[in-house]
């Protein structure tokens, strides 16, 4: 089948190209003739030869209209419009714009569009089994780019990357990891994963596990708990911290203190209660277990 | 009497001026004719004001900062059938610190918080709101509300240049009319207020907020307005430019019993 394709895209044949230019008979050539002069006339002159330099062109022209279109996207700065969706824009006006001027071209040279579908499907077919891999990458970028799990600028967790994403490629996707690291990541693989996406919500909440003995007076534990909760300030009245006594185990009981907080602040506001939370129970005296203390759970 | 705005000569260069604003000691050095640094407590890597070379005087303005505002009774608030009562709040303030001059205008530098801002989330989790949580007394009219929070001059002093209003301004008083227009008595566990619907009025020494209504419409549906001045003879305050602050008049609805998940409904 490919070779009748390649077949297709050479020069001008009755059945599958457009109504051919009258062909005129080149003069011959004089003895003179220079060097240029004479490979132009070995290529059928300039009639034969505009077609394929406009085709050229269209492509050149597509080309440059491509970019120039992605820069004046990129420079979009409407409240409402975020990275994300100008990266869409993007990559949808390039793509768009160069695949537009490739089928001008191809027309120009003389395939016909209909001729051209019918290639591109064998072709996709021929493609599909040789870059398996690629193409569904490609794929899976286009659903991420429109289902949208996660924006340019979100932190996200990948199994076990976590940082935030630099860019979404149609093959692949870069994060960058709190340590500084650029993690590129298959499309194929994001869209497979199990992503959590820590830029939806503005508000995150922490859980504290304070194991303490079973002697200890559980109701000054809670509230212990609770002053230390409500007296920091970045802790949100509403919704309201909580204690809950979760269980009872060989080494002592759980209570869980639960708080919520602004995402942007989680991990600072969780180091410091967990502290508070640590040096109070030592303050007040309050009987440990017969091991270990306080645990955050993430 | 204090009037806002508060102007205070800044210093000329090479010379400090010492200020204490919401009980935190700050100090102004005019290092050129158009620069400035702040140093104090809770500034103490400095900062760096830049400014135009005619800025003069430094204006202090009382704000309501840039939140919305969640106001939470202490006690419980029961609004019976048909009935409509006025309640009086305290909300602590801001104070907005400008540079500029009479002849050139004011440029806002910096927001001196109260000491505690605590926050809170209106509406659930996955979409509410950041809001200023104040949790605060209620007070039976705006006049009682004023007769506790009013600023006392004896127990104020004016040391050097710092300007008791400053160091310690007192809480705005904000004065609503409940109104339930339902057939059941309705308990009142938050008020929401946006901060377009608040504007600062003065009236001697108080500072009082413009004076809203809150009709209930439902168990859990309020709607707010606007009902201008809190009293005859207040002023509203200016912008630092002496420009007039207007608010928004429009109603706005809000859940005035609204109980947070904490996800402790959802078990561990």
């Amino acid at each position: 089948m490919i070779p009748t394709i390649l077949l297709q895209l050479t020069p001008p044949k009755p059945a599958t190209t457009t109504p051919p230019v009258e062909a005129i008979p080149l003069p011959p050539l004089p003895a003179d003739a220079t060097i240029f002069e004479r490979l132009l006339h070995a290529m059928g002159g300039w009639q034969a030869i505009s077609p394929y330099l406009t085709a050229i062109l269209i492509l050149l022209v597509g080309y440059l209209l491509a970019k120039i279109t992605h820069k004046v996207i990129q420079r979009i700065d409407r409240p409402g419009i975020t990275t994300h969706t100008i990266t869409v824009l993007q990559k949808l006006a390039f793509y768009v714009i160069i695949g537009g001027a490739f089928i001008l071209a191809l027309q120009k040279v003389g395939v016909k569009l209909s001729n051209l579908l019918a290639a591109a499907g064998i072709v996709t077919v021929a493609v599909s089994f040789a870059a398996q891999t690629s193409v569904s990458n490609v794929i899976s970028g286009i659903f991420l780019l429109f289902d949208r799990p996660f924006s340019i600028g979100d932190t996200i967790k990948v199994d076990t990357t976590l940082g935030v994403v630099q860019s979404i490629g149609l093959l692949s996707s870069k994060v960058r990891t709190f340590d500084n690291l650029v993690v590129r990541i298959p499309n194929e693989a994001l869209l497979k994963s199990t992503i959590i996406n820590y830029s939806l919500v503005q508000v995150r909440r922490i859980d504290i596990s304070v194991t303490v003995s079973q002697e200890a007076d559980l109701i000054r534990v809670r509230e212990l708990l609770l002053s230390v909760m409500r007296e920091h300030v970045s802790v949100l009245d509403e919704p309201a911290p909580a204690v809950l006594t979760d269980l009872t185990t060989e080494t002592g009981v759980v209570l869980i203190a639960r708080v919520w907080v602004l995402s942007s602040e989680f991990v600072q506001i969780r180091s410091e209660l967990t502290t508070s939370v640590i040096e109070l129970l030592k303050t007040e005296g309050i009987p440990r277990p017969r091991q270990y203390w306080a645990h955050v759970e993430n | 009497m204090a009037s806002w705005p508060i102007d205070i000569e800044l210093p000329l260069p090479g010379e400090t001026l010492e200020l204490d604003i919401q009980h935190r000691k700050i100090c102004l050095r005019r290092s050129s004719d158009n620069q400035l640094e702040l140093t104090g407590e809770a500034y103490k890597q400095g900062v760096v004001i830049g400014g135009s070379p005619g800025m003069t005087t430094a204006r202090f303005l009382p704000s309501l900062g840039t939140m919305p505002l969640l106001i939470f009774p202490k006690s419980k608030l029961l609004c019976p059938s048909h009935q409509s009562f006025e309640v009086a709040f305290s909300v602590p303030i801001y104070i907005v610190m400008g540079f500029g001059s009479e002849e050139k205008g004011f440029t806002r530098v910096i927001d001196f918080p109260p000491m505690r801002v605590p926050r809170a989330l209106y509406g659930p989790v996955d979409s509410g709101i950041i809001c200023r949580s104040v949790q605060t007394e209620i007070y039976h009219s705006l006049d009682a509300a004023r007769r506790q929070t009013s600023f006392s001059e004896e127990t104020s002093s004016e040391t050097g240049e710092s300007n008791p209003f400053l160091s310690a301004p007192p809480p705005a008083v904000l004065a609503i009319k409940l109104e339930n227009t339902t057939s059941e008595p309705l308990d009142i566990i938050k008020i929401m207020a946006p901060l377009a619907h608040l504007t600062l009025y003065e009236e001697g020494s108080d500072l009082l907020t413009n004076h809203l209504r809150m009709k209930l419409l439902g168990e859990l549906e309020a709607e707010l307005t606007s009902t201008g001045s809190p009293t005859p003879d207040s002023t509203p305050l200016r912008d630092l430019n002496g420009n007039p602050v207007i608010p928004d008049q429009r109603p706005t609805l809000f859940a005035h019993n609204y109980k947070q998940k904490t996800g402790l409904e959802f078990g561990f």
